[in-house]
Parts: structure tokens; C-alpha cells; sequence
């Protein structure tokens, strides 16, 4: 039978690769482990600058919202994590929901957090600012005509639009903000007025409607900020412009990215250490450069330097109203 | 240490449905799933997604099998019957689209032909006004993915078209067929349980993939799983919407089933074919159109990375890349070694035992991995192995969060790619042949080494090549399952690009075309 001597060499194998093989799970207790959705390049600056302030070792693991949050549920009080950083309100609001922060009670810090852009329980708080507010194209729109989100509804603006996937989160939560202005009924018929004004199905990306409004394929879009200023910086003779949109109104739509201290983690004082220290003045001007994202800093000082109205709907709402949202896109055929 | 424990027949039928039983594992949370209550959401979902969802999904996988059905019956006949310059190359070069990864291919192409992409966009400034919008309709998604997905066809049927059964070409050419009819009426018939393997990889392929059809932003099952999770929270949802893939799956194979036992047993008497080797104008035009086909489904997007990558911000000497390569390549072989060495125990204890029909029926179960998005299979056996750890108490990350899982769930996803060989393989080799070989006196080892894999090995370098191909390009599974600190290159092709840094993500991408080239190259090799 040669069944066995197949197992011989298997049992080998095995024993090779575990011996080379990377597990991690051994870890030194007084790591700091970060569970988070910003992706390495755009966290690893911070917790370098962090390290070098601290000296206390910090271990990241990267992934999808709704895995990482999933995980720490399923790992309960066995989990190695003791922060959890995401991007958006909406994300934040469902760890809270489930039951997997922890109050932070971080203290003081160097840069205070507005009431609106943090938990109302203090269970996370918000770190950066990001916008998301209307592009065009200046050879096929006069800046005139621009008001507000709600108005790229209206039938003159037919074959003109461009958006991104109702799918990706900053949409979803955009929706949210909708719902909470407007009510459903109003918020229904601005997604049936936007999906017959499309130029073309919607992209699967900020940078594509960004290209699209370049290129003339359509003349406005919704986007983040960040993804204009670094378009700029790459493609300076790119025409597309920002327009702060709702000026007049709500303010433009703001998101967050943040973080919370989880319900069970081993490291509870170098996770305040960590939050307090993207709090500080030195870590919010990383965020602000390395992503070109606004930071908290920028809201709160006294000489103002958001160079627009943001919208100041408690930030929880993204959360709350983000299904309603959801379902209401979807409806009205929004893709 | 003394085996001879194994031999008993009591063992062998444990260890058998040990097998089978952890094959099956991923799809436990997905029928389950049933049993916890329909979700809330399902009202909603029925009335606004599911019908379009199913329509996007089965045209997808209809014409997509259509187009690579064609290209890839077409190349293995063209290749098989005959011969002009290029094609000892180009012979194994067709099977280098499946060394790029889906989405790396689908935002190459439309970085040429959507409507501010390089064709349209210099159109334009020369005044040619194009309105085609190529992420409209099916039709630019289906030429992606049948590009992709034709080496399948191709691969599996080329051995075929190669073999001839000159009694009854004879009998035929008797009764006046002429050569083409012949095949049609022979060769083609009698090779169609492998093309439908392969037109079942394809179609398997199309339905769990999520890469594609979420940069055209066309929903389908796939990604109706991952936005049940991310937009309802809802667990059970995606799971419930999995097992209709999982449904349309078992459909396949009850198919695949019937083909086999409907057709006729491929007779012994088979010899090579003489290919025609073709000369002047016809050789060129049929080189032309052969190399046409490579340089759309290969060689203009592996140059189109290639630019990108030189013109990026990142850089080949990082040594990041170094420990990023090594890790992509230890998780290839890792899987492979697990694969293969499941599959041939696996297939030796069915041989063993003569497998009935449960066993037959029930192993075949386990080969569905391939068509489940790795996602969906990565958190049901998360869930399991977290629940193990609380179960016994161990810290977490014991169980869940090591390479090992990864190289299990991956295993698992695409255990039939060393079945199907493996299984192809034995059945060459005869009982008799076993039979007198132990008669002879010879020993276990000596068997091993003399008889099987000899026997195995071709059948076994091929799968191998495949499934380091797959995994080095899996993404879902792997960015979930990995442990800390530890990325591949899918993971960081991935990351560069989710912000639309096409450039920088072309760098690591072409890390992996390459990888995958050296795969294919090595598993070819002994072929050619």
C-alpha cells in the first residue's frame, strides 16, 4: 500500500514549512495591535511617528471594514486587537452598535474633538475630515449654475452627471446625510432625478468620474477631495474644478475617518497613548499632508482653515440613517 | 514509526469521509444559514436586485462560456492539426492570459477603450467623434473575461484534438467523409466531456468572480454577497445569497455527471495526429490570427503594465518587494504541496476501497470551492476555527490566524484543479499493474517510486503550475485570512490600486504576471 510512503514524505514537508512558515500569532504582550482599514501607505507614517515618540511596538493588521469588524466580533474577548481605525461615521457607528468599543476617555488632548464629529456615548472619535462635494468641467458648465447636491436632480442637468458605484461607503453615507436633511420621500426623488441625468453607468471609482469630468464624458460629478488634489498633483493641465457645494444650505458633506479603543483590549493605556497621539498637532498635519485630507486641527482653530462650510449634522447620523440610504438608492435604480 | 496501522480498510473509510467532511466545510455555513431564519432584507432584495442580479449573472456566464468556448475549440484545433512558424511558442505562450489577474486585466482595458481612455481620448483629437461607452451592456466584459478564461478550454481540449482513432477514420473515409467532417463526426464528439470540463472551469471561474465585474460596476451574485455584508450587515444574507451560487454549482455537476455517463467510453485505440504543416500565405494568416488573439488576451496589457510600471512612483529595488514576492511564492507552493498531496491520498483511498456511489457522489462535493467566491469560503471557516478556539480555550489567533488556515481555505477553494488530474492520472494506472507489482515482492516505497509517480507525474507538474497560478492571484480569501504583518503581492497590487493608483499597482502586478509565467513555463516545460 502506498499510502504510507506518501506520508512520510508529507509528514516532512510539514514539518519544513511550519518551522518556516510566518505565524504571527505569538506576540509580545505589550504590542499594540491595530486592527484597520487604511490601507498600509496611508497609516504607516503615523504609527512611525507614533513609535519614535513612544517606543512601544505596534502591530498592524489591514482589511475590509466589514471583515475586521466581523473578526472582532467572532473573536470576542480573545482578540488580539486593541484598536480598530476606519474610514467613514457609518463603519464607527456599527462596531459601537455591536458592542465593540470600549468608552475612551482619552482626557485631554492636544486637539479637541467637536461634539458632532465623535460619538455621542464616546465610544470612537473622529481623526481626519474628508469632503465630498461636486466637480465639473469648466469648458462645459458655467460655475453660475452649481448650487447644491440636491439640485444636479433637476432635468437641466440630463446626460450630465457622473457618479461613483452606490455601493462604495462614502456614497452611502452621503445618502445618510440626505435622509437626515431632507426625509426619505425628498431623498428618493433627488437619486431618481440623479440616476435619469447620468451620462453613463456609474464608475467603480472616484478617479474614473474624476477622468470622466476631465474628458468631457459628462460635465459634473460627486467626489472626494482628496482624490482632485491628488489628481492635480499628477495631471496638472487636468481642467476638472472643485465646487464646494450647499454653501448656502446644509454646508458640504463631511465624513470621518477614527477610531475606537476595543471592548477587550490588552493594551487599553498605549491605545489612548496612540489615539491621544493622532490627536496631537504633529500627527493631524500628517494626515492632512500624506492624503491631502483635512484635519480636525483645521475645524477647530480659531483662524479657520477649511476653505469651505462643512456640514455639521452630528456625524452619528452617517450611522443611523446610512440603511435608509442604502435601500432608497437601490430603489431608485442607482447602481 | 510504524504505519501499517493505515492499511486497515476501517481506517482508510475514516480518513476517506475525514476528507470529504472538511471538503464540504465551507459550504456547512451557507446551508445553515437556511435554518437561521429567512433574512428581513429578502423583500427588499427580491424586488429591487434579484432580478437583474440573476439576469447580469447567467448572461454573463452564458456568453462568456460561449466566447471562451470558441476561442479556446478553435486555437486547440488550429494547434493541434496544425503547424507554422511560431507555434512551438505560441503552443504554451496561449495559456499565459491565466498568469494575470482578473481586475489588473479589466483596468488595463478600460485604460484603453473606455470613453477617456487612450483610444477613444486620441479619437477624439483628431476629431473622430466615438460614443461607444465600454462598460455599457455585457459586451466589453464578456470579450474580457473571454479572453481570460479561453486558456481553460484550450488546455484541456488540445490533448484531445491530438489523438486520432484511425479504425474508425477509415470506416469513415470509406463512406466518403471528407477530413473535416470526420473530425466533426469523431474527434470532436469524443473530445466533448473535456471540453465541458473546461467550459465548467470557465463557468465556475465567472461565477465567483469579483474583480471583473465590480471595476465595470455590473452587479451580479458575487458582488451581491459582499454588499449584503457591507450594506445590510448582514451575514446571513450573503451567505444565503452564496448558496444560490452553490446551487447553479451542484447544477454543473450534475451535468458534468450525466456527460460522462452519456457519452461514449473513449476507446483505447488512439494514435497522435499528423498535423499539416501549413506553408506560405496560409501559414502566415493563420500565424496572424493565433498571434493576434495572444497579443489582446496577453502581450499588449503585459506591455501596458509594464509602461506603467516604469512610469510610477514605486520601485523594483524596494526591498519590500523582495519579502512581498517571497511570501507570494511560499503560499503558492504551500497550497500546491497540500493540494496535491490531499488529492493523491485522497484518490488512492477512493482506488483502495473501490468507492461506492455515496463516496463517489459525496466527493464530488468537495470539488465546489472552485466556484465560490474565496471571500464567502474564508468566513464560514473563520467562524468555525473561531469558535474552536473559545471552544478550547485557546488565545485567539491560534487557530485563525496563521498561514496554515490561508493555505487551508485556499486549498479548499481550489482543491478540484489537483483532483482532476490526479484522478485522470490513476486511472492509467491499472490494479493489474499494482496487482503483479506486489506479487513481485515489491515494497510500498518501491511502488511509490517506480509506479505512481512516474505514472502521476505529468498530470501532477500541470496542476501544479494551475493552482500556483490561482493562488498567487486569489485576493479576497488572502487579504482576509493573513496574519499580521504579513502581505503578498495580490494584497498590495490590490491596495496601490483601491485609490486609483493604476501606476503604482502595475509594479506588483507584473511581479505576479511574472511569477505566473514562470509557472506555467515550469509546469509546461515537460510537455513541449
Amino acid at each position: 500500500m502506498s499510502l504510507k510512503s506518501i506520508f512520510k514524505p508529507l509528514g516532512l514537508i510539514i514539518a519544513t514549512l511550519s518551522l518556516t512558515a510566518n505565524t504571527a500569532f505569538v506576540q509580545a504582550s505589550d504590542d499594540l495591535v491595530i486592527y484597520s482599514s487604511r490601507t498600509v501607505n496611508l497609516i504607516q507614517p503615523l504609527i512611525d511617528g507614533f513609535k519614535k515618540q513612544h517606543n512601544i511596538n505596534v502591530k498592524l493588521m489591514t482589511g475590509k471594514d466589514e471583515a475586521l469588524i466581523e473578526r472582532l466580533k467572532m473573536e470576542g474577548r480573545n482578540s488580539p486587537a486593541d484598536v480598530l481605525m476606519t474610514v467613514d461615521a457609518g463603519n464607527l457607528g456599527l462596531a459601537a452598535e455591536k458592542g465593540l468599543f470600549q468608552p475612551l476617555n482619552l482626557g485631554p488632548t492636544e486637539v479637541v474633538v467637536p461634539a458632532h464629529l465623535q460619538d455621542s456615548n464616546g465610544l470612537w472619535t473622529g481623526l481626519s475630515l474628508r469632503a465630498r462635494t461636486i466637480i465639473y468641467n469648466p469648458k462645459l458648465v458655467d460655475v453660475k449654475s452649481l448650487t447644491t447636491y440636491e439640485d444636479l436632480a433637476n432635468p437641466m442637468w440630463k446626460g450630465k452627471l457622473c457618479l461613483r458605484t452606490s455601493k462604495k461607503v462614502y456614497n452611502k453615507s452621503l445618502a445618510a446625510s440626505f435622509v437626515a436633511h431632507f426625509g426619505e420621500q425628498k431623498t428618493l426623488e433627488i437619486f431618481k432625478g440623479w440616476v435619469s441625468n447620468l451620462a453613463t453607468k456609474p464608475f467603480a471609482k472616484d478617479s474614473e468620474v474624476i477622468k470622466a469630468v476631465n474628458s468631457g464624458q459628462c460635465a459634473v460629478g460627486i467626489v472626494n477631495t482628496y482624490y482632485v488634489y491628488r489628481n492635480q498633483s499628477k495631471n496638472p493641465q487636468s481642467v476638472a474644478k472643485l465646487f464646494w457645494a450647499n454653501q448656502e444650505t446644509t454646508g458640504t458633506h463631511i465624513n470621518i475617518s477614527g477610531a475606537g479603543i476595543t471592548k477587550y483590549a490588552n493594551n487599553k493605556e498605549n491605545a489612548k497613548l496612540f489615539l491621544a497621539y493622532l490627536l496631537s498637532n504633529e500627527a493631524q498635519k500628517i494626515f492632512a499632508d500624506l492624503n491631502h485630507e483635512f484635519s480636525i486641527a483645521q475645524l477647530v482653530s480659531k483662524t479657520a482653515t477649511l476653505p469651505f462650510k462643512a456640514d455639521n449634522l452630528p456625524i452619528t447620523k452617517l450611522h443611523t440613517e446610512q440603511f435608509k440610504g442604502v435601500k432608497l438608492m437601490q430603489i431608485a435604480g442607482y447602481e | 514509526m510504524n504505519y501499517s496501522f493505515l492499511s486497515s480498510p476501517k481506517v482508510k473509510k475514516i480518513g476517506i469521509w475525514g476528507l470529504i467532511a472538511l471538503g464540504v466545510l465551507p459550504q456547512l455555513p451557507l446551508i445553515i444559514s437556511w435554518f437561521l431564519g429567512i433574512d428581513s432584507n429578502w423583500n427588499h432584495i427580491a424586488e429591487h436586485l434579484l432580478p437583474k442580479l440573476l439576469i447580469n449573472t447567467l448572461s454573463l456566464v452564458l456568453l462568456v462560456v460561449l466566447g471562451a468556448g470558441l476561442i479556446g475549440t478553435l486555437l486547440a484545433y488550429i494547434m493541434s492539426h496544425y503547424r507554422f512558424p511560431g507555434h512551438r511558442w505560441l503552443n504554451w505562450a496561449l495559456l499565459l492570459p491565466l498568469a494575470i489577474p482578473a481586475y489588473v486585466m479589466a483596468f488595463v482595458f478600460l485604460g484603453w477603450l473606455d470613453y477617456s481612455g487612450l483610444i477613444q481620448t486620441q479619437l477624439r483629437a483628431w476629431g473622430v467623434n466615438m460614443t461607444w461607452d465600454a462598460r455599457q451592456g455585457y459586451t466589453s466584459l464578456v470579450i474580457v473575461l473571454s479572453l481570460m478564461f479561453f486558456p481553460y478550454v484550450y488546455g484541456v481540449l488540445k490533448p484531445n484534438f491530438e489523438r486520432t482513432y484511425p479504425e474508425m477514420d477509415i470506416q469513415a473515409a470509406a463512406l466518403g467523409a471528407g477530413p473535416w467532417r470526420r473530425f466533426w463526426r469523431i474527434q470532436f464528439p469524443l473530445a466533448f466531456p473535456s471540453l465541458f470540463l473546461g467550459m465548467m472551469l470557465v463557468m465556475m471561474e465567472t461565477l465567483a468572480d469579483y474583480g471583473t465585474v465590480s471595476i465595470f460596476n455590473t452587479p451580479t451574485l458575487t458582488t451581491a454577497i459582499v454588499s449584503a455584508w457591507q450594506d445590510f450587515y448582514s451575514l446571513k444574507l450573503a451567505m444565503q445569497l452564496a448558496s444560490l451560487i452553490l446551487l447553479v454549482a451542484w447544477t454543473l455537476f450534475m451535468v458534468d455527471h450525466w456527460v460522462k455517463v452519456s457519452r461514449p467510453r473513449v476507446l483505447n485505440k488512439w494514435q497522435k495526429i499528423t498535423p499539416t504543416t501549413l506553408k506560405g500565405y496560409q501559414a502566415w494568416s493563420i500565424f496572424v490570427l493565433v498571434f493576434t488573439i495572444f497579443s489582446i488576451s496577453f502581450l499588449l496589457p503585459f506591455i501596458q503594465l509594464l509602461y506603467w510600471a516604469i512610469i510610477s512612483d514605486q520601485s523594483f529595488t524596494d526591498s519590500k518587494y523582495w519579502s512581498l514576492t517571497i511570501n507570494t511564492l511560499g503560499l503558492g507552493l504551500g497550497a500546491m504541496v497540500v493540494i496535491l498531496s490531499v488529492a493523491v491520498t485522497f484518490e488512492l483511498l477512493k482506488r483502495d476501497l473501490q468507492a461506492g456511489r455515496w463516496i463517489q457522489r459525496f466527493s464530488q462535493l468537495t470539488l465546489m470551492g472552485y466556484a465560490l467566491p474565496g471571500n464567502v469560503i474564508a468566513i464560514g471557516v473563520l467562524g468555525i476555527l473561531i469558535g474552536l478556539e473559545h471552544q478550547f480555550g485557546l488565545t485567539s489567533g491560534w487557530l485563525s490566524q496563521s498561514i496554515w488556515v490561508l493555505i487551508l481555505v485556499l486549498s479548499l477553494r481550489f482543491f478540484i484543479l489537483g483532483q482532476g488530474p490526479v484522478s485522470n492520472g490513476l486511472r492509467q494506472i491499472s490494479p493489474q499493474m499494482i496487482q503483479s507489482a506486489k506479487s513481485l515482492g515489491a515494497s510500498p516505497l518501491r511502488l511509490s517510486t517506480k509506479i505512481y509517480l512516474p505514472l502521476l507525474k505529468p498530470g501532477l507538474i500541470a496542476s501544479s503550475g494551475l493552482i500556483f497560478l490561482e493562488v498567487m492571484k486569489e485576493l479576497p480569501a488572502t487579504y482576509m485570512l493573513r496574519p499580521f504583518d504579513w502581505s503578498a503581492l495580490s494584497i498590495y497590487t490590490y491596495e496601490l490600486s483601491l485609490e486609483g493608483n493604476y501606476e503604482g499597482a502595475a509594479l506588483p502586478a507584473l511581479l505576479l504576471v511574472l511569477l505566473g509565467i514562470l509557472a506555467l513555463w515550469v509546469s509546461q516545460r515537460r510537455r513541449r
